[in-house]
C-alpha cells in the first residue's frame, strides 16, 4: 500500500516508459507524504481489463484516455490528496507526451486497519515512524 | 458473493501452487463464515507491468471483500492470507500485500 493502477487503451504505453512513469508515480508519493518506496506499487492494465477489478477500483472505468486509480492509506488531508492526483497527473502526462486532461485520476481511501504487508497492520496516521523501525526490525531478524 | 482479486507477477509462482492458494483461500473463507459463494479473480500481471519501488515487483496483492467482521477476526483472516501465501510460494513477507474490505 499504496497500490496505483494504470489503465490505458490497448498497447499504448510503450514498454519502456512504464518504469520511468512508476518511478515518477513512486517519487510524487513519497514526496508528498514522506512514505518510503518500498510500499509503493504500480501496476498498469489495459483499459478493458478494469472491469475485473472492481472490488479495488469500486466500478471506476475509462472509455478513452488513461487512468489513475489510487488505493491510499486513509487519514490523508484533502490538501495532501490533491498534491498526489494533481503531481501524478502532471508527470504521467509529461512522460506519455499527452495533454493534461487526457489523464485522470481518482482516488479511493483504505483503511490502515483493514491491510497487511510484510506481516503487519499499517500504521494508523501518525504512528509511521515508530511502525515503520519495528517493521524493519522484523524484517531484519526473519532474514538473519 | 465473497470477491478477491489476487494479483500474481508472472513466472513467479507455478500453476499448481495456485491451486493449492485457491483452495487456501476458500478454506479460510469458510473457516471464517464468510459466505458460501466466493469469486476468485486471478490476475497475472505481465513482466514489465509490475513495479514496486520503481523496480519490476515480486509482490503478490490480494484483496477480500468481506460482510461486516470484528477486527480480530480481520487480522487473523490478514495472517491466514499471509501464512497461505509465506508457506507455499517461496514469497517473503514484505512480498504480500494482503487486504480484507467491507464489501460494497
Amino acid at each position: 500500500m499504496p497500490l496505483y493502477l494504470c489503465a490505458s487503451p490497448n498497447e499504448t504505453i510503450a514498454q519502456d516508459k512504464k518504469q520511468r512513469i512508476s518511478q515518477a508515480i513512486t517519487d510524487v508519493h513519497c514526496d508528498v507524504t514522506g512514505a518510503p518506496p518500498e510500499f509503493v506499487h504500480v501496476y498498469f492494465f489495459e483499459a478493458e481489463q478494469m472491469r475485473n477489478l472492481e472490488p479495488l477500483t469500486g466500478g471506476a472505468s475509462i472509455d478513452d484516455g488513461y487512468l489513475l486509480f489510487g488505493n491510499i492509506r486513509s487519514g490523508r488531508t484533502d490538501q495532501v490528496k490533491l498534491a498526489l492526483v494533481s503531481g501524478m497527473r502532471q508527470k504521467v502526462a509529461e512522460l506519455l507526451a499527452v495533454a493534461l486532461p487526457e489523464v485522470q485520476m481518482l482516488t479511493r481511501d483504505i483503511d490502515a486497519k483493514w491491510v497487511m504487508e510484510g506481516g503487519d497492520l499499517l500504521p494508523e496516521p501518525g504512528e509511521e515512524a515508530a511502525w515503520l523501525e519495528k517493521h524493519k526490525q522484523r524484517i531484519a531478524a526473519e532474514k538473519a | 458473493m465473497i470477491k478477491c482479486i489476487s494479483f500474481l507477477q508472472e513466472g513467479q509462482i507455478p500453476e499448481h501452487v495456485i491451486e493449492l492458494l485457491d483452495r487456501g483461500i476458500r478454506n479460510i473463507v469458510a473457516a471464517n463464515d464468510l459466505g458460501k459463494d466466493v469469486e476468485i479473480n486471478w490476475i497475472v500481471v505481465p513482466h514489465g507491468q509490475g513495479w514496486t519501488a520503481g523496480a519490476p515487483s515480486t509482490s503478490s496483492v490480494i484483496t477480500l471483500t468481506a460482510p461486516p467482521i470484528e477486527q480480530s477476526q480481520r487480522v487473523e483472516i490478514l495472517h491466514a492470507l499471509c501464512d497461505l501465501w509465506t508457506e507455499n510460494t517461496g514469497c517473503r513477507a514484505d512480498e504480500v500485500l494482503a487486504t480484507v474490505i467491507p464489501a460494497a
